[in-house]
């Protein structure tokens, strides 16, 4: 044993020594959690914070683990190990752009900032209620209607995809008219009022075969700020809007009279070629896609042309698509935007919600159209 | 005895400090995940909402204390005090076992969190129905909630896997030692060391790591804003 490459050196640490390493360990520790409730600059923390960890770190490693007394070919071992680790995961942070927001987490980001148009289209805000306190039933319906009260400036509210009724004419997800009914018969063993409640708490627990149910468009981000007392709330008027209407034919899931024609024949004329073709595609469903297709204008406003509330304003982009992620030119931001929605989400726009536009919108679009679009995208300056 | 190696150094410890090398790749991309999705989730609870620093910072002082009992019994063992060996290895095991406990305290707390919510009027929730202004209702943290609860059940899972590890390896060598009788505990070979020198290694590597998490996933997670 003594005569071991390992202790050969003979300058082992005694116990006494170990046992100083663990007071100053314990005090380091002491003093990080000194450090949290001062309240000082984010960098100032997060040096205190990385520096002491730092230095337990090496503590051990020294000591307790005899690196420092050790051959120096475990320590070129396990330090090549640590700092490959720490260059990948700097190079990780880096690419997702990361380490400026941990430090400066108050400050847009300059590069990525930049909202779209002159003049955002602006965000139906909350209203005040109208509501008298106890009707459970309006209460629920202006929910419908309106951004609800707990939800993040980016939320989306019901109406902007739902149709019900003649209340809310949304074309995007399914026709909610005679839900209270029809929700019945979509589950089995499971009542109508459970289904809905469901469907709001987890959209994609259950999705219907019905007509404008894309899978994967309502995710649990769209609801997931929404206290039960709204759910309940949301499932109380959803339940009532249609007990009214008995007379209905209730079984049959109606489809929203919204033609798609119509909003092509409101758009200002073409200006002809790839362009007027990109303006086709924006408008109305391209022709190689199914029934259960949108298309841009539902969720894209463009100043005088479409007035869609869900995803980022359009009415510029022609102008600020190069500003919008490093080293992409215009064209190449709006391409990538277009093949793979999901890849880069730019800071500071609003209605930039993540996830909400997904591949499976736009994957059937052929080369051609993503050209006729970006020609199109690239000439709203 | 000298290993007959090209190094002189012995194969099995080598091994050993090339996969801690490896662990720290390993650790390393769990962290700077954690760090990628930091402030991304849409939904909470967020790491504000469930975190309790005072309770964290006394499980990160028992595994550091672990660490401390380690390397006594690393020293009883070179010292050939079988005794003192034991009770240090044992209590390792102890203080190895405390903090796990602490982790499934803190997991059990994080995925019952509840959140107080205002009662609004008209409020059906039974609560408010009995004229409380507000309600208590679910908030908790699983690891499908959001991209916090991901990432950090995957990173402190994985640290946690580790640590049971740990415990069962040390355990087994308390139970090694009492092998062969008083014979046994008389004759230290090279070969029952070098066992404990390899697993104190892997102990105080799972200590260093979660000084590491300390630090970053909860200290500056939540203290800088």
């Amino acid at each position: 044993m003594a005569d071991s490459p390992a202790h050969r050196e003979g300058a082992h640490p005694t116990a006494a020594t170990y046992i100083k390493v663990a007071l100053t360990l314990a005090v380091l520790t002491a003093i990080e959690f000194g450090v949290f409730y001062l309240e000082m600059p984010n960098l100032v923390l997060i040096t205190v914070f990385l520096l002491l960890s730092l230095v337990k770190f090496a503590l051990v490693i020294l000591f307790y683990m005899h690196l420092k007394f050790d051959s120096r070919l475990f320590s070129g071992v396990f330090i090549g190990g640590l700092v490959l680790a720490v260059a990948v995961s700097i190079a990780l942070m880096a690419i997702f752009q990361v380490l400026d927001t941990l430090a400066n987490p108050s400050e847009p980001d300059g590069e990525n900032g930049v909202v779209v148009g002159p003049t955002p289209t602006p965000t139906p805000t909350q209203v005040v209620s109208e509501c008298a306190p106890d009707d459970r039933i309006c209460q629920g319906r202006e929910l419908f209607l309106n951004v609800p009260a707990s939800a993040a400036p980016q939320a989306l509210w019901c109406s902007q995809c739902h149709a019900l009724g003649d209340i809310a004419d949304g074309a995007i997800g399914p026709d909610l008219t005679n839900i209270a009914v029809n929700g019945a018969t979509r589950k089995p063993g499971m009542s109508a009022e459970e289904y809905i409640r469901e469907s709001i708490r987890e959209p994609e627990a259950f999705l219907c075969e019905v007509e404008l149910c894309t899978q994967g468009l309502m995710t649990a981000s769209v609801t997931g700020g929404l206290t039960n007392d709204e759910v309940d709330l949301l499932v109380e008027f959803l339940m009532s809007a249609t007990a009214a209407d008995d007379t209905q034919a209730p079984v049959v899931d109606v489809m929203v009279p919204t033609t798609p024609a119509d909003a092509s024949t409101d758009a200002p004329a073409p200006a002809g070629g790839l362009v007027a073709e990109g303006q086709s595609l924006f408008m109305t469903p391209p022709p190689n896609v199914g029934p259960q297709a949108l298309w841009c204008s539902q969720c894209h406003a463009i100043e005088g042309l479409a007035d869609g509330l869900i995803g980022p304003d359009l009415t510029n982009i022609g102008a600020v698509a190069a500003s919008r992620k490093p080293g992409t030119s215009a064209e190449e931001y709006l391409v990538e935007s277009l093949r793979n929605p999901d890849g880069f989400i730019p800071d500071g726009v609003e209605r930039a919600t993540p996830g909400l536009m997904t591949l499976a919108i736009v994957q059937d679009l052929t080369d051609e159209q993503v050209d006729a679009l970006v020609a199109f995208l690239l000439a709203q300056q | 005895m000298v290993e007959q190696t090209t190094t002189g150094l012995n194969h099995r410890k080598m091994l050993m400090w090339l996969f801690l090398g490896s662990d720290c790749l390993f650790f390393g991309s769990l962290i700077a995940t954690y760090l990628i999705y930091r402030g991304e989730s849409l939904v909470g609870p967020f790491p504000e909402d469930v975190f309790s620093i005072p309770v964290t910072t006394v499980s990160t002082f028992v595994l550091l204390m672990s660490s401390m009992s380690m390397v006594l019994a690393y020293s009883a063992i070179n010292r050939g005090n079988m005794r003192a060996f034991r009770v240090w290895l044992l209590s390792t095991c102890l203080l190895g076992a405390t903090f796990l406990g602490f982790q499934t305290f803190e997991f059990y707390e994080f995925a019952n969190h509840e959140r107080t919510v205002e009662c609004q009027p008209g409020s059906q929730i039974p609560e408010c129905l009995a004229g409380a202004t507000k309600y208590k209702e679910d908030y908790g943290l699983t690891p499908q909630t959001n991209l916090f609860g991901t990432t950090f059940f995957t990173l402190t899972g994985f640290h946690g896997a580790h640590v049971t590890v740990g415990v069962i390896w040390l355990l087994s060598i308390v139970g090694y030692s009492f092998i062969g009788g008083r014979k046994a505990q008389r004759v230290l070979t090279d070969k029952q060391a070098l066992s404990v020198d390899l697993a104190a290694l892997y102990w105080h590597f799972v200590d260093i790591v979660w000084i590491v998490i300390f630090a970053v996933v909860y200290l500056i997670g939540v203290g800088v804003t």
